[in-house]
């Protein structure tokens, strides 16, 4: 049994469609991939609705052309609305028998939600993470078990709901009905990490150009999540600063050119761009990395300090896995290893497969990993939801959990 | 080497010096220096110098206990927002410009990393220098544990000062580590290195002031950080007994604010300052200079002071100012070590163009700015081609 699913991401530099094939276990065949360039769009934040709409459009457009099916259905991945995490702890008593029964369940989670937000905000996911049953830690599904005092550890995520809503508007005015919605952090974990490596312990980093999300998991479940409005589009915003360019030029040497590492003690080279032009302009190297490096650095410090005030850097067992277009930057892995001091790899996207003409590039696969991900929250969605349901991991869905 | 035989007669202070605190440690340390000067029974001990202690916190100025405070801003501290420590010092500059007014010689003293040292000093910094008078600065770098945004914060402070005072004399707790005890709080850590730092200003206050056999003035300081080309390192050590020249040429060539020695071996300048009683012989004070001069590079520069004090028989107190070339710490997450270096270049940040994300909210995080570059922020010097 397969579903034919399209996730949609209105990213600040791309927007993508992705239409595929997904089976019960979670294979991922893709039928249709569809990008355009984003406009209208500025730290995953909804600036000019008409020019985000005319992009939706395309890219959805473009992959049903690819995939030949019409796409009006879609779930959306966003990482607007500045979202923010915290670290919810509930309790309630067992009734009657002492027997835990799911509306126990339910009662735990209601009261875990009941987080106090300001009222421009709201709960957009909310995560159980590990139930205590009268004290007994690390239990996954507690239904069916005996005891007095039900307990509740559970991640919730909040964000600006104008926001938001400014985001569904565009979806829903460029002719696509939005079935689910999901953070786009919470997506990438889903799509890169084994079971092993959700167990052991494990940290995402989606660098995106408009933000850079996180997801960390530790013993299977999520453990923190979060999203800081800074991306690629800070470090061509510096280089063109820094070196004197447009934000044309400094985007082409960014990609062209810059690290995240700098080398002090080698002699500063130059790159020329516009070569054709009648003035070649001509940039240092060494000047061109320190900005990069610098605002690399300060961004992943300060994910790095976030995991840090909730003790998860020390349960990261299986190292950190880097999505998103950034992960395309030349040494952004050795940056990554100096600044979390563990394994950096890129992230893949598992069980993806693809028909020889939708094939994506291998660069093009980390940035995949958002809208694959939410492919198999939605599935995972489907399967809780299903009469046979329950146990196991839960995934996350809108406002509900 | 040279010894500088100059004086034959005492030559007290020619002109008139203030030593300014500004900030917390700043205060502190003239508050204790103050102390030193009450509490000696010495007839002979130096004048104090005037003083100002200027702080944003108004608590923390009168539990300083310096003679004279002045209060910049509403008292309730800056909260270590530098941009704050500077609008209440340029707020203040009529009524400093008055204070700064017939001095020669300004000397700051003061803790960087914080909103009052690093914001507000720069300003004073400038003040004096549009008034004529010769600015000497005292900057004390923090802990590594007190967190890595105020190390960024001082490094980027000492470039400034660097750039806008006659002289940097730097104080790099961190170094202190070394000699503290393994299991040393936060609490003592700091009170450690107040009274490290107020013991150096104590002594080097001795040497600039007392007549001496052989004089140090503010003139050889001065001449010494222009040296330097960067910043100067101070460390005092005092030792007594039959073997005290040796115990004391040891110390202070192993002493950890000197890096254990390595800022000595690769000084472009040093002053020796030497406090002994009056049975102080001349080959003693010849051994002293010829062990460290054995130390240092051949191309060294070298200034001299003897001081005689009565009570000193058999104890010797040694002080040195090192030059040195201040590199920033590295991260002590090792982050690839190009984010910081030295900065001679002045924050602009106001005309930092920010109309890449308009329409959007700014991104702030802990205050600060983050649609700013960020090697803008951090005061990375770009080199050009």
């Amino acid at each position: 049994m397969s579903d034919l699913l399209v996730s949609l991401e209105v990213g600040t530099h791309t927007v993508r469609a992705l239409i595929a094939d997904v089976s019960d276990d979670g294979e991922i065949h893709i039928l249709g991939l569809g990008q355009c360039e984003s406009h209208g769009i500025k730290k995953a934040e909804v600036i000019d609705p008409a020019a985000a709409q005319t992009c939706v459009q395309t890219a959805l457009t473009i992959a049903e052309d690819q995939a030949n099916i019409v796409a009006n259905e879609v779930h959306l991945v966003y990482s607007c609305g500045g979202i923010g995490a915290s670290l919810q702890h509930a309790s309630v008593p067992v009734m009657f028998n002492g027997v835990i029964s799911e509306d126990t369940v339910e009662d735990v989670k209601d009261n875990a939600r009941a987080v106090s937000i300001p009222v421009e905000r709201e709960i957009i996911h909310s995560v159980p993470q590990h139930f205590y049953v009268d004290g007994q830690p690390g239990v996954i599904n507690p239904v069916g078990m005996v005891g007095s005092k039900l307990e509740l550890d559970m991640l919730v995520l909040h964000g600006e709901t104008t926001r938001m809503q400014n985001l569904v508007r565009v979806v829903n005015e460029s002719r696509a009905d939005i079935l689910s919605a999901a953070f786009g952090g919470l997506c990438c974990g889903l799509a890169v990490l084994s079971e092993e490596q959700r167990k052991r312990g494990a940290l995402v980093l989606d660098l995106g150009a408009g933000t850079t999300d996180f997801v960390s998991y530790s013993g299977g479940v999520p453990s923190y999540a979060g999203s800081i409005p800074v991306g690629g589009q800070h470090v061509t915003h510096d280089i063109a600063a820094g070196l004197n360019l447009s934000f044309e030029q400094a985007e082409e040497i960014k990609l062209k050119y810059a690290s995240c590492t700098v080398d002090l003690a080698e002699r500063a080279g130059s790159v020329t761009l516009d070569e054709d032009a009648l003035k070649p302009r001509k940039v240092s190297l060494r000047d061109l990395n320190l900005i990069t490096n610098a605002r690399m650095e300060e961004t992943l410090m300060i994910v790095r300090n976030r995991l840090a005030e909730h003790n998860i850097l020390q349960r990261l067992s299986a190292g950190v896995f880097l999505t998103g277009g950034g992960t395309n930057m030349k040494d952004v892995l050795e940056l990554a290893e100096r600044v979390f001091k563990t394994r950096v790899q890129v992230g893949l996207p598992l069980n993806l497969t693809a028909g020889e003409e939708q094939l994506p590039s291998e660069a093009e696969l980390p940035e995949l990993a958002t809208l694959v991900g939410m492919m198999q929250n939605v599935r995972l969605e489907r399967r809780r939801k299903a009469p046979s349901g329950g146990g196991g991991f839960w995934p996350f869905g809108r406002r509900s959990a | 080497m040279k010894f500088d035989h100059a004086q034959l007669f005492p030559n007290g202070l020619g002109c008139r010096m203030l030593l300014v605190g500004v900030g917390s440690a700043g205060c502190k340390a003239l508050g204790a220096l103050v102390r030193h000067g009450i509490d000696s029974n010495d007839p002979d001990a130096p004048t104090l110098p005037d003083s100002l202690a200027i702080h944003t916190d108004v608590q923390a100025l009168e539990a300083s206990k310096a003679p004279r405070q002045f209060c910049i801003g509403d008292g309730f501290s800056t909260g270590g927002d530098v941009m704050k420590g500077k609008a209440c010092a340029e707020e203040a500059s009529d009524k400093l410009r008055e204070m700064f007014g017939s001095y020669r010689l300004i000397f700051f003293v003061t803790g960087l990393g914080g909103g009052t040292g690093n914001g507000a000093t720069p300003v004073f910094v400038q003040l004096a220098r549009e008034m004529g008078a010769f600015t000497l600065v005292m900057a004390v770098m923090p802990f590594h544990f007190e967190g890595e945004r105020k190390r960024l914060k001082a490094d980027t402070g000492l470039a400034t000062l660097c750039e806008l005072s006659d002289g940097v004399v730097c104080f790099p707790n961190q170094r202190l580590f070394s000699i503290l005890e393994q299991d040393t709080g936060m609490v003592e850590a700091l009170a450690a290195a107040d009274s490290f730092l107020a013991d150096g200003l104590v002594r080097l206050w001795h040497l600039l002031n007392e007549p001496g056999v052989m004089n140090l003035d503010f003139a050889d300081v001065a001449a010494l950080v222009q040296h330097s080309n960067g910043t100067c390192t101070l460390a005092s050590v005092e030792a007594s007994g039959e073997d005290r020249i040796p115990k004391a040429v040891e110390a202070i060539l192993t002493d950890a604010l000197f890096d254990r020695g390595t800022i000595i071996s690769k000084a472009r300048a040093i002053l020796i300052g030497i406090i002994g009683g009056p049975d102080i012989r001349l080959h003693e004070i010849e051994r002293i200079h010829t062990e460290i001069a054995d130390t240092c590079q051949s191309d060294v520069v070298f200034f001299s002071g003897v001081t005689m004090l009565p009570g000193m028989e058999d104890q010797i107190s040694l002080t040195l100012l090192a030059s040195e070339m201040w590199i920033a710490a590295p991260a002590p997450v090792d982050a690839g070590g190009g984010a910081t270096g030295l900065v001679q270049e002045s924050l602009q940040l106001q005309d930092a163009p920010t109309n890449e994300f308009l329409g959007t909210d700014q991104t702030k995080i802990d205050g600060e700015n983050l649609d700013i570059p960020t090697y803008l922020r951090r005061g990375i010097k770009l080199g050009g081609l």
